[in-house]
């Protein structure tokens, strides 16, 4: 058997070396076959550039948004877009959807990288950009659509008066409640004060199947935007323009302690809840009471039909009865275009935000495309147009329409200090970009630090951030 | 062509890339976490050792810290357990191994966003299949995401998808270990515990050796699993140090101190590397 083997390794290696023979010469065809392939190409495509006539050269300019995450709004964008590229064939405008997490870590990674957006559309990140001198004034833009048009509340502006938005849609704050509830546990509405509603939640809270109020109390930033609009009533301010951070005064603490008794009502799971679980919670049934924008209504209407004629909404209550409701300020997110003044591209941003704005019909379209009750108008003459009201949506509950309209004209009323963007005072903007405030209230609600530690913690974070931003000398 | 001349080209080559995409970012980092700079901003003001000086003195790092460092030794130790468990099963003759063996690596070849997700839905409050299950048998259960709950359900996901990385190394441990053994020691009369600790784990050590540093590497610096199922919260109940030094520099858009606490976890990191290389003599 040894010797067998032996005898047959002979024949195995020239069978081997037969196949390693012809390997070795098709390898070689093979190469010289991709070689004069390789060659030939790019010698073809040298030639039929070299015919071709020169290509016009195009500069590339970013646009970013986290705005347009519903689809019918991201299409008719992204066609305008393709539109306004078709009319500018020097500019290619780009536009990048992102989302609200990832909006300052590429904002942050395109400053450093020295790739900057040209153009930005957001809400949430003004203040921040506008404190760390990222914004160009767009004075000339509104000039040309015509200031007036505008809502001045929403003009956000510095003190030598330059202007830094162009706001193209509000989304106040609106409280929603279950009015099939309301009417069988005989609760009154609407709910006038801070008190009623406290009332409220308690009567409708029946844990663990049903709570009173739904709110976001995780520590992302955004939610501690719920508590902007009790902060807003209640009369005070996070800084003076001298920008001495006042965080710990009389009317915030009252607020964060109205908070702490609120969260009683809420499901406990809500210390890791954000806007679309507050919404999930009130939508399946599983809360009486939330407050959010527009968007709740619209997701009962595609998604719980059933229930939106149980839905009732109102302005959120005001600290005393007497201001109910036509001194309320509900806190709103005002969106729209601003362009970053590191940009290489100013010129053709103001363009396009002035091609967009300034045809009506275009504007519309987009709003149109939009969310309904969300995303309401920034202009006079938007408001006044019976064809932004045409939406099944809002011939569905048009009482619902009318308390829309209210909120958001009287969260156009420029004595907010809390005004988004937060343009107007950079110690703000500071701080609404950042977790802190939310960070505070989880300490206080759930780790029942004394508010006196939580206050001067607060104070100490604000400062530290203040002094790290440079807004404040160390 | 020398060997030492296509050895030098060998490594040159390597640098070209290394340098540029690793050191430099690396000493740009560290650079950093020696100056104060807010995010958004070009403007760096030199300002020693101030950044470090902070994060020591903040409760916050060394919770993070001291929760990253249970974390991942509890989850480790369980993905050990798991995991060589598993191998050793995956390792007996049976019908539909291969199918067995094959199911098993699912939870680690799924992407981390994946699995996460996935973990989220399953164990959310409202929505979890895993709560309505329990509902339906009459079983109450709070939030799996709440203070007292999500670190053992951020531990037992991170078993779950990663378990099956020891399970791997392990399988291939056994392979090398003689079958004779075994049957000599079943001849003597062993039993399969005296078997497992006498034959199976001596012969298994340096493949467990291995795979334990690295496991631990891993978890200490994990980033995308937590960060997904629970942002380092509720609180800061689940932070570690990736997420704590994440925050800082995205979040509070404190760059200065989260290159420092970035650059204190590379230190760390290194330190064990050291560790590694010092005991299995690599």
């Amino acid at each position: 058997m040894y010797l067998g083997r032996e005898l047959s390794e002979p024949k195995s290696e020239e069978k081997k070396a037969e196949k390693s023979v012809s390997r070795r010469t098709a390898l070689k065809y093979g190469a010289a076959a991709v070689a004069a392939a390789v060659v030939g190409g790019v010698g073809t495509y040298e030639y039929l550039m070299a015919q071709a006539p020169p290509a016009p050269k195009v500069k590339p300019v970013r646009f970013l948004s986290t705005e347009f995450t519903d689809p019918y709004a991201r299409n008719v964008m992204f066609k305008d877009v393709a539109d306004f590229n078709d009319l500018h064939p020097d500019y290619k405008l780009t536009l990048e959807n992102v989302s609200w997490d990832d909006m300052l870590t590429i904002l942050q990674t395109g400053i450093e990288s020295g790739k900057v957006p040209d153009l930005i559309f957001t809400d949430l990140y003004s203040g921040i950009l506008f404190s760390q001198n990222l914004l160009e004034p767009v004075n000339d833009v509104l000039d040309k659509l015509g200031r007036d048009q505008f809502y001045p509340g929403l003009l956000v502006n510095d003190s030598s008066g330059n202007d830094y938005l162009v706001p193209i849609e509000n989304e106040p704050m609106a409280l929603y409640f279950r009015k099939d509830l309301f009417d069988q546990e005989g609760i009154p509405y609407p709910m006038k004060t801070w008190d009623d509603l406290l009332a409220a939640a308690e009567q409708l809270n029946k844990p663990p199947d049903f709570y009173g109020i739904a709110l976001a109390l995780s520590k992302e930033y955004v939610t501690a935007e719920e508590i902007w609009t009790l902060l807003q009533q209640s009369g005070q301010v996070l800084s003076d323009d001298s920008k001495t951070v006042m965080i710990d005064s009389p009317g915030v603490r009252a607020a964060f302690e109205y908070w702490k008794k609120l969260a009683q009502y809420t499901d406990p799971a809500a210390i890791n809840w954000a806007w679309g679980d507050v919404r999930n919670a009130f939508k399946i049934g599983k809360a009486g009471l939330h407050w959010y924008q527009g968007r709740t209504l619209v997701e009962i209407w595609k998604n719980y039909p059933d229930m939106i004629d149980k839905v009732g909404m109102q302005m959120i209550p005001a600290l005393k009865a007497e201001d109910f409701p036509d001194k309320v300020r509900p806190y709103t997110f005002s969106e729209g275009y601003m362009i970053c003044n590191k940009s290489k591209n100013i010129d053709i941003c103001k363009e396009f935000i002035t091609w967009f704005a300034g045809d009506h019909a275009r504007w519309l379209e987009y709003m149109l495309q939009g969310v309904p009750y969300h995303e309401l108008p920034t202009t006079k003459w938007m408001t006044d147009d019976p064809d932004f009201l045409n939406h099944p949506l809002y011939n569905l509950r048009p009482d619902l329409v009318k308390t829309m309209l209210q909120i958001s004209a009287q969260s156009l009323h420029g004595d907010r200090e809390l005004a988004n963007p937060s343009v107007v005072k950079p110690v703000v903007g500071e701080i609404m970009a950042r977790p802190i405030i939310s960070m505070a209230l989880q300490s206080y609600i759930y780790n029942n630090v004394p508010l006196d530690t939580v206050m001067s913690k607060l104070v100490s974070d604000i400062k530290a951030v203040l002094v790290e931003a440079k807004i404040i000398p160390a | 062509m020398k060997e030492s001349t296509l050895s030098t080209i060998l490594v040159a080559s390597s640098l070209f890339f290394l340098v540029p995409l690793l050191v430099v970012p690396i000493l740009y980092s560290v650079s950093v976490s020696f100056q104060s700079k807010a995010a958004l901003s070009m403007e760096f003001a030199w300002i020693g050792i101030q950044n470090y000086v902070r994060i020591v003195n903040d409760k916050e790092f060394w919770s993070s810290l001291f929760f990253g460092a249970v974390w991942s030794l509890a989850a480790v130790g369980l993905q050990f357990i798991v995991g060589t468990g598993t191998a050793l099963a995956l390792n007996e003759q049976f019908k539909g191994r291969a199918y067995a063996r094959a199911i098993v690596f699912v939870p680690y070849v799924l992407p981390t966003v994946v699995a996460a997700g996935l973990w989220k839905w399953l164990l959310h409050e409202n929505y979890g299949l895993l709560n309505i299950y329990l509902q339906t048998l009459g079983i109450r259960v709070p939030s799996w995401w709440n203070t007292q709950y999500a670190p053992l359900s951020l531990t037992l996901v991170a078993v779950w998808e990663f378990f099956p990385f020891v399970t791997l190394c392990v399988l291939a441990g056994l392979q090398g270990i003689p079958q004779e053994l075994y049957e000599a020691a079943k001849v003597d009369g062993a039993s399969f515990l005296r078997r497992f600790i006498h034959i199976t784990l001596p012969g298994l050590r340096s493949v467990l050796f291995v795979a334990l540093l690295l496991r631990i590497i891993w978890m200490f610096n994990k980033f995308d699993l937590p960060w997904i199922l629970t942002k380092g919260g509720p609180i800061t109940a689940t932070e570690n140090l990736p997420i704590y030094a994440y925050q800082l520099t995205f979040q509070n858009f404190n760059m200065g101190m989260g290159t420092a606490a970035s650059t204190i976890i590379m230190l760390i990191l290194i330190a064990m590397t050291l560790v590694y290389f010092r005991v299995y003599k690599v």
